[in-house]
């Protein structure tokens, strides 16, 4: 019977091919963006299962919040001493590891022992040799045990290693890290494979802990309150009871913490969070390694695939509803001779879950092919192994037959429903069984569309509100050029009479940290004569005397930075908020900052700025101060507009002369303002093109029912041609329906979109506010496209001669 | 074999009451072919539509093989139809998207046949039609007479005990009509009840007896 079933299913498919084509593509259309997301959601599941102690691993987050209990923040590391304090306090800590994350950007300069030749890498760790007790990685060179266990040791990832040894074997190599003074050597003792596996701990290379330098400062720090920059991990014992040791953490906070928090003036929390769960439920959690995903966006996407499925499912639905009397006399010969209602739903549901399993087939080679787009989109690497996957290729025959039986189950029930004497007799069958359901359907379809057109717009506006913003400086032309090394801080002098004679060059200047660079580096802060302990934190940075000239900053009252200031500063608008200081009285005023010595030093305002984000977009200003340095970590330099490439040749010229070898890294600031939005944007593209879905799909299904509606009407029509309608009046009386339904479509929308856009609004410290006309353009947009679709056709039935109408009647 | 006894058939038009069928009353005997004759309207297909139970009728009795039609629910009503009603329709109705072959065996499957029962009842039926070489055809690829052979041989398969033809010449020439109509007769002396809606005295003339209906009532018996 089934055979029959698909054999009849199958030739009516090829029979009705225009229905046939808008529904396939309709379906495929959902379903590749099911099966999209469903690769995508796929890719972020599994983190970190792969340890050997995947379950009683778990990182130590903290909770740092102020004394009077305001803002809270939520940090994914604790102070240097937590680690083996928690393994020396709980008899379940079996192990405790640190990292010191030393960041995604390329941020430490590598070269072999005896090359010129050096790299900036990123993505390094500085970890205590017990890492590995901890975290399963798969050595290929080396001994796991004991490779962190000496002073400069360091293991490199299997692709590190080939670009820095070629063929030969890295173990017992040396690699060279920084430059000048500051050079260290270190020596290969390892070599793991860099497919790891799915994990957010995706490291280049990591260093030992026993390091001097940074890891001498992580290992000598015992302030169990400041310096919250350390990711800690611990294993507990097989059998160890999660719940219990963290009932027991404030308590431990307690015996090792309070008298230093006391003096910080903050208030901890702490929270063991086992490593599987990081990836998909750290929204929100500051000093993360890398960047993790989010279950709530995991699920928001899973939401919209399944909203585009469901509008492809009812373009189904009306067109098989609609075209019901075109089956109509296939379905009462079937019951004359024998079938029931049931082996005809049966037959019905057959076809609607062929048609869905078609677009499946259809989208398995279409998502291969646009893999890497997707992997674009996602910003992660996927490849066309993950189809594969018993899991995904289950969840698309899920995906299709619950289509195929959503779709086809009202068209089924109304179909096979049909009594077989109407048809047999008259040889047509009123579609108007069905037209309801039919209007709530396109009502559904409309409500999707403007709701998704609005919060597209709502999400470009906000982006272009964030990017438009009044930054206190121009950012535009303003490259970041970074003097990573010693040799470039010695050669900076050098450097800055290079670029001065270059003619595109229109000023430079020195700075710790560049427009728009995110960093949290601050000092505490008081008012001499007032309670030390009344702190404010302001973030620091040191620059030279024509920085602000260069970035373009006003000054408000003061002077700029000279060569021989060495305590003076130059603070912005908001420190003098912050310290409530009159503008007029700023100059002069004396600063505390607590060096964590025995004295504190006195710093003197000499010069204030207006405001300016000094770092990322989002968040909002800060008080800071400004410093007088020679020897920084970049040079600012503003070059004329025309023929940037030209002027950058150059500079990259002067670069080589005074720095061979070294590779010349720089930025766009508003290249890296707009980085910084990448979340943002990808969010804007992808409703974009969920929302493009949407529209293809509820106009393919406005076509193909204004196309029945015309044909039905087509006697209607010539009778008032006859009696004199003229062509606008006819258009207007097919039209006037779907108006009507579209404006329900639109005041549905409205609220959920206004409501579930005010959610995503309220994350922005500066955000814009919903207008009432962003959902006037997307319901006119909706209304244009509307026009074209069932105007264009509707104008063609009206101007036909009513004459050829009415005799084939 | 049946029993029709004062079946009204009714539609409401503007408040009128307008009959189909009107104080009917027919008895029809195991092995008859039954002819019924009248003009246009005046209850022909309804009646047949009836006596198939495919339509309701408003009032009356209606017994078949012993059954209280009127008193059963229709799941049944159509259960009885299906085991042994073949129904010939005059535009022939074959189901277009199935070769000959299919159109034969599709109540076959409707009946759950078993798959080997359902080839040699097929093959004997495409023998007995003469029609073995246009198995694999389509229905437009088969002239009117052709068509309606399938779709006898479509009516037959179930092995009905009464068939119900609805001017099953209507569409057809002469000759292919006296072609079909020396089917039936033979048909019905091998035991098969039939009976048929007709315009046309010659074909009439082919069955056992007839009657004339006239706005839904028998006017000639």
């Amino acid at each position: 019977m089934w055979k029959t079933y698909f054999k009849t299913a199958w030739r009516n498919i090829l029979k009705n091919r225009t229905q046939a084509f808008i529904n396939i593509l309709g379906l495929t259309l959902g379903t590749l963006s099911c099966l999209a997301i469903m690769v995508y959601i796929f890719s972020q599941l599994n983190f970190d299962t792969h340890h050997e102690h995947a379950d009683e691993v778990y990182r130590l987050r903290t909770f740092i919040g102020s004394t009077n209990g305001s803002r809270e923040s939520n940090f994914a590391t604790a102070g240097p001493p937590y680690a083996f304090a928690m393994k020396d306090e709980f008899p379940e800590v079996e192990e405790a590891t640190r990292i010191v994350y030393l960041g995604s950007e390329n941020s430490e300069l590598l070269r072999p022992k005896g090359q010129k030749e050096a790299y900036f890498e990123a993505e390094g760790y500085l970890a205590d040799s017990t890492i590995f007790r901890i975290f399963t990685f798969k050595f290929i060179k080396g001994d796991s045990k004991r490779a962190l266990n000496e002073p400069n040791s360091i293991v490199i990832s299997s692709g590190m290693a080939e670009k820095y040894f070629k063929g030969d074997n890295p173990l017992n190599q040396y690699l060279v890290q920084g430059s000048g003074e500051d050079e260290l050597l270190l020596k290969v003792t390892g070599v793991f494979d860099e497919n790891f596996g799915k994990s957010h701990l995706r490291p280049n290379y990591i260093l030992s802990m026993n390091t001097p330098g940074m890891g001498e400062f992580v290992r000598n720090t015992t302030d169990f309150a400041t310096q919250n920059f350390v990711h800690t991990y611990v294993k507990l014992a097989k059998n160890a009871d999660v719940d219990l040791v963290r009932t027991k953490l404030p308590g431990f906070l307690e015996k090792y913490a309070k008298k230093d928090l006391e003096k910080w003036g903050k208030s901890k929390k702490l929270y063991l969070q086992n490593i599987q769960d990081i990836n998909l439920h750290s929204a929100g959690i500051e000093s993360q390694i890398g960047k993790t995903s989010d279950i709530n966006y995991l699920k928001m996407l899973a939401i919209l695939a399944l909203f585009i499925q469901l509008v492809a499912s009812v373009n189904f639905i009306n067109l098989s509803t609609a075209r019901a009397h075109k089956r109509a006399k296939e379905i009462g010969i079937r019951k004359t001779i024998g079938a029931s209602k049931n082996t005809l739903i049966k037959q019905f549901l057959c076809e609607s879950v062929i048609l869905a399993f078609v677009a499946a087939f259809i989208s398995i080679p279409l998502i291969a092919l646009g893999m890497p787009l997707l992997g674009g989109l996602f910003q992660t690497s996927l490849t066309i192994d993950i189809l594969w996957n018993w899991e995904i290729l289950a969840g698309l025959v899920v995906i299709a037959v619950l289509t195929g039986l959503v779709a086809g189950m009202y068209p089924a029930f109304l179909l096979a429903g049909i009594k077989p004497v109407r048809i047999l007799k008259s040889g047509s069958f009123s579609s108007s069984s069905g037209g309801f359901l039919r209007e709530a359907l396109v009502v559904f379809q409309f409500m999707v569309s403007i709701g998704l057109i609005a919060a597209v717009i709502i999400i470009l506006n906000q982006i272009h509100h964030t990017l438009d913003k009044d930054l206190g400086y121009s950012k535009e032309n303003i490259i970041a050029i970074k003097l990573g090394t010693d040799e470039a801080k010695d050669a900076i002098q050098q450097l800055s009479n290079s670029l001065g004679n270059i003619p595109g060059v229109t000023s430079a200047a020195l700075s710790d940290m560049y427009p728009s660079q995110v960093r949290d580096a601050d000092l505490a802060i008081y008012l001499p004569g007032e309670d030390p302990n009344k702190i404010q934190t302001m973030v620091y940075n040191g620059i030279s005397p024509g920085y602000f000239e260069t970035v373009g900053t006003k000054m408000m009252y003061g002077r700029t930075l000279s060569e021989t200031d060495t305590l003076g500063i130059i603070v912005n608008e908001s420190a003098l908020k912050a310290f409530n200081l009159k503008p007029e009285k700023a100059i002069g005023q004396q600063l505390m900052y607590k060096t964590g010595g025995e004295t504190d030093q006195a710093l003197e305002i000499v010069g204030v700025t207006e405001d300016f984000q000094f770092t990322e977009l989002k968040s909002v200003t800060r008080p800071i101060l400004n410093y007088m340095d020679s020897r920084t970590d970049w040079m600012v330099v503003r070059i004329a507009g025309n023929d940037i490439s030209q002027t950058l040749d150059k500079i990259n010229t002067s670069w080589n002369d005074i720095l061979r070898h070294k590779p010349m890294e720089y930025r766009f600031v508003d290249e890296e303002l707009e980085r910084l939005l990448s979340e943002e944007k990808r969010l804007a593209r992808i409703s974009t093109i969920f929302t493009v879905l949407a529209v293809i799909l509820c106009t393919l299904g406005l076509f193909g029912l204004i196309s029945f509606i015309a044909e039905q009407k087509r006697k209607e029509i010539g009778i008032r041609k006859v009696l004199g309608a003229n062509v606008p009046s006819i258009v207007n009386l097919l039209l006037r329906d779907f108006v009507i339904l579209l404006l329900i479509g639109l005041a549905l929308a409205v609220p959920i979109t206004w409501y579930q856009m005010e959610e995503w609004l309220s994350s922005y410290p500066d955000r814009i506010s919903i207008q009432w006309w962003t959902f006037v353009l997307a319901g006119g947009i909706s209304f244009i496209i509307m026009i074209f679709t069932v105007g264009l056709k509707t104008i063609r039935t009206a101007s036909t001669n009513p004459v050829k109408n009415l005799r084939t009647e | 074999m049946l029993t029709l006894d004062h079946i009204y058939k009714w539609v409401n038009n503007g408040g009128r009451r307008v009959f189909l069928l009107n104080d009917l009353n027919l008895k029809v005997e195991q092995g008859e072919f039954l002819s019924i004759m009248g003009p246009s309207g005046s209850g022909k297909s309804t009646l047949l539509n009836v006596i198939a139970m495919l339509d309701e009728f408003d009032e009356g009795e209606y017994y078949f093989d012993g059954e209280a039609i009127h008193e059963l629910k229709p799941k049944k009503r159509t259960a009885i139809f299906n085991e042994n009603i073949g129904f010939i329709f005059q535009a022939y109705h074959l189901l277009d998207d199935l070769t000959v072959y299919e159109n034969i065996e599709t109540p076959l499957l409707y009946k759950k046949v078993n798959r080997s029962e359902r080839q040699s009842r097929v093959a004997d039926m495409l023998d007995r039609f003469n029609i073995v070489g246009k198995k694999d055809l389509f229905p437009h690829q088969l002239s009117g007479g052709q068509q309606q052979l399938v779709g006898i041989a479509r009516a037959l398969i179930i092995n009905p005990k009464l068939i119900l033809a609805d001017e099953p010449t209507g569409n057809l020439n002469s000759k292919q009509s006296e072609e079909i109509m020396e089917l039936f007769a033979e048909l019905n002396k091998e035991g098969t009840t039939i009976i048929q809606a007709t315009h046309s005295e010659s074909n009439a003339a082919y069955g056992t007896r007839t009657i004339h209906l006239l706005d839904g009532s028998i006017v000639k018996n």
